[in-house]
């Protein structure tokens, strides 16, 4: 297994483990340290894992942005349907992102589409 | 190899023998040049803790009772400066080395950051600005309720921010977001600077000028939109999308629109394409798949649509620098901006039609009418008492010398064939928005915050590095640092003595909304009050306006206000109220006796909460009739 595959089955890892701390009721302050940053990484890391770019600057500049555009779209869709639930949303959020991640980094043995065509 | 070697079968001669050992001798004084470089190299990594963490201990130890008319740097204490002296020949020196050591850079410009814009969260113990506590507020109502309040606040009419915060604080069971606000400058100037160094990088072929333009960004940002506000995330998001364009979509104007416009015999436009043409030798442009450019196009357009949930005025730099792209070749998606301005017609038309109708005006009322634009946008702020007049020019020359120097370095890569036209095009668009609309005083504000990463990559190229050229180099930068530096803490926190938030004053607000009844009405002496920041629904909240100020409080105003309301009301004074009248309405220093005199000779109020920095007085229910207000007494010296 690669350094890589190692971070993203982490943070997959992570964002799985979290769902139950998010529904869980314990201390705000505990869970915002934990979830917080990872609300607002892991689901850029997992879209721009589906970019078949070598470069590795540019994934981490675009993990935070497009997390929060994510949180933005999750929120305003809430919003809009009339089912606003910040807890259900952010656990969406996670789910999502921590499966993703899963499957990436179960699947990365196998050459990702495009990849032999990829950016430096 | 000398020493190591196997061991001579002959006994060497004395000239060998002579030769050996002042080869080992050599071997040995290099060994320890080595050494000691190796240490010297090494040392370099104790700047960044070292200096941050004096500059912490000294800004935390910091009497805020000390800030004063030119706000916060009256109050830093003298090893914060020495502590950032430190730091910035830590920065040269690293900068001027013969190997760039990225990490040790990077270091440094992290404790830049925090030390320079997490001054004011290390010396004030509650988070800072009444806007940010206000924003805290519209989180808390849609966290709670899970709706929004258009007719309450234009701002709600583009809740995409918002509602994203309430999302992430609500769901991990925080109540409010008072806990990220007070480091939230920190924290976005952080996620900027990355963005910073990626489009400085992609434009020039030194690896220094980089590193110089992001060192520079630091202390020139001082417009303070960095607070935990919708246009400090849409400010992120925006670079981030200019990294993208500008690393796989960038273009190199077509070989047949160059003779088109060689026939035109333009020199000008000739130099443009030729210019246009050489940006992209340091590789900006990534090629990718078709795919990939579609998974990147899809994530441009989310971003976009982020921002424009968010905030009013942020897509419309979006627009008008992916135009300004478009137009001088630099970026292969010609489509673009017409789509982006079709979603934000959209977003206008449909999601925020609560706040066009019946404002038509206050959004086209401006429309051509650049020079009153500029006027309430330079002049009408060189106002105030004498320091704030100060304040306000060292902004204006700060603004000046940071344009001045982006200008220079354009100059210098003009001249060696190496100009970045998307960098000139990027921080020029953004003051289009002066040809459209004043945005409350605030359109040239924004416009320098949107074009300053652009400056900044031009300033970066301000300086030419040679090894011949250290001392010069060195001097430079030093120089440059010192003097934006100086000028950060004055134009940033110089508005600090009424944009910082009193113990007492949040004591006062959180009693307040404690004991006030539901539906009451609360009237604050003016705008500058952290208020509404929890139950934004629960009262009705009013200010007396800026121009009932002066020369004395209109407490007709308040009087009236408090009376409208069936279920009586509280009229609330505070420190930072009295410092904002005096520092920018240039009211006398006895304006706020006068208010306490002429509240208790009108018995129409009682006093019910006072501490050292706030005062809160109940409407008498006996008060609710008519009542003659005593005549203003004559105002001390101004």
């Amino acid at each position: 297994m690669n350094a890589r595959r190692r971070a993203e089955s982490l943070l997959a890892a992570l964002c799985l483990a979290c769902i139950p701390l998010v529904l869980l009721p314990l201390p705000a302050a505990a869970r915002a340290a934990i979830v917080l940053p990872l609300a607002l990484l892991a689901p850029g890391v997992a879209v721009t894992r589906t970019l078949a770019v070598r470069d590795p600057v540019l994934k981490v500049v675009l993990a935070f942005p497009i997390s929060a555009a994510l949180c933005v779209l999750t929120a305003q869709a809430s919003l809009y349907l009339d089912q606003w639930s910040p807890r259900a949303g952010l656990v969406v959020l996670l789910a999502a992102s921590g499966v993703f991640l899963l499957r990436e980094a179960q699947s990365s043995d196998r050459p990702a589409r495009g990849r032999k065509h990829a950016a430096r | 190899m000398i020493g190591d070697g196997p061991t001579p079968l002959t006994r060497p001669r004395p000239a060998f023998r002579r030769l050996d050992a002042a080869l080992r001798h050599d071997l040995g004084v290099v060994e320890a040049v080595t050494r000691e470089r190796r240490l010297w190299r090494n040392s370099l990594w104790v700047v960044p803790p070292l200096s941050a963490l004096v500059a912490c201990l000294s800004l935390s130890s910091a009497d805020m009772r000390e800030i004063g008319d030119l706000g916060l740097i009256t109050a830093i204490p003298a090893p914060v400066f020495g502590s950032l002296g430190l730091l910035c020949v830590g920065f040269v020196l690293s900068l001027l080395e013969d190997r760039l050591r990225a990490p040790l850079l990077a270091a440094h410009l992290v404790a830049f950051v925090v030390i320079l814009h997490g001054a004011a969260a290390l010396v004030e113990p509650e988070p800072r600005f009444a806007t940010a506590w206000l924003h805290a507020g519209f989180i808390e109502y849609i966290g709670r309720t899970g709706d929004t309040l258009p007719t309450l606040d234009a701002r709600f009419n583009w809740p995409g921010f918002f509602s994203a915060a309430a999302l992430l604080t609500r769901g991990v069971g925080l109540h409010d977001p008072m806990a990220l606000i007070k480091w939230a400058a920190v924290g976005f100037n952080l996620f900027a600077l990355v963005s910073v160094y990626l489009i400085a990088a992609m434009t020039t072929r030194d690896s220094r000028a980089p590193w110089l333009a992001t060192w520079l960004f630091v202390p020139a940002n001082w417009v303070g939109q960095d607070y935990f506000s919708p246009q400090a995330m849409g400010f992120v998001l925006f670079l981030t999308m200019v990294v993208v364009l500008l690393r796989y979509f960038s273009g190199v104007p077509p070989e047949v629109r160059l003779g088109a416009a060689g026939a035109a015999g333009s020199r000008l436009t000739r130099r443009l394409w030729e210019v246009a043409r050489a940006e992209g030798d340091p590789g900006a442009r990534r090629a990718v798949d078709a795919s990939t450019a579609r998974c990147l196009f899809a994530i441009l357009l989310l971003l976009y649509c982020a921002i424009v949930w968010s905030h009013q005025l942020t897509p419309y730099f979006a627009v008008a620098g992916i135009a300004g792209l478009v137009l001088v070749g630099a970026c292969r998606l010609r489509s673009l901006p017409t789509l982006l301005a079709v979603i934000l017609i959209a977003f206008i038309s449909y999601l925020a039609v609560t706040y066009w109708a019946g404002h038509l005006h206050e959004i086209f009322g401006g429309l051509g009418r650049v020079g009153s634009t500029v006027s309430s946008n330079v002049s009408n702020r060189v106002s105030g008492n004498p320091t704030h007049e100060w304040v306000a020019r060292i902004r204006i020359l700060m603004t000046l010398a940071v344009l001045g120097l982006a200008f220079v370095g354009a100059a210098r890569r003009w001249r060696a064939w190496s100009t970045s036209i998307s960098l000139l095009v990027l921080a020029a668009a953004p003051f289009s928005v002066v040809f459209l609309q004043a945005y409350g005083g605030e359109a040239l504000l924004r416009s320098y915050l949107f074009s300053l990463p652009f400056a900044a990559a031009l300033m970066g190229a301000a300086v030419v590095f040679s090894p011949a050229a250290r001392l010069r180099n060195a001097t430079f930068v030093l120089l440059a640092t010192t003097v934006l530096v100086a000028g950060f803490f004055v134009a940033r926190f110089g508005n600090e003595a009424f944009e910082m938030v009193r113990p007492g004053e949040a004591a006062a607000i959180e009693r307040l909304h404690r004991i006030a009844p539901l539906g009451s009405t609360l009237v604050s002496a003016n705008e500058n009050v952290p208020w509404r920041y929890s139950g934004i629904e629960r009262f009705t909240y009013e200010s007396v306006p800026d121009t009932s100020q002066s020369p004395q409080l209109d407490l007709d105003f308040v009087l009236g206000e408090l009376k409208k309301n069936p279920l009586g009301g509280y009229f609330l004074i505070t420190t930072g109220q009295v410092e904002y009248a005096r520092i920018t309405l240039g009211v006398g220093r006895d304006w706020e006796r006068q208010i306490y005199r002429r509240v208790a000779a009108s018995r129409a109020f009682e006093l019910v909460f006072s501490d050292r920095d706030a005062r809160v007085y109940r409407l008498r229910p006996g008060g609710r009739g008519p009542v003659t207000l005593p005549t203003a007494q004559p105002l001390g010296a101004q």
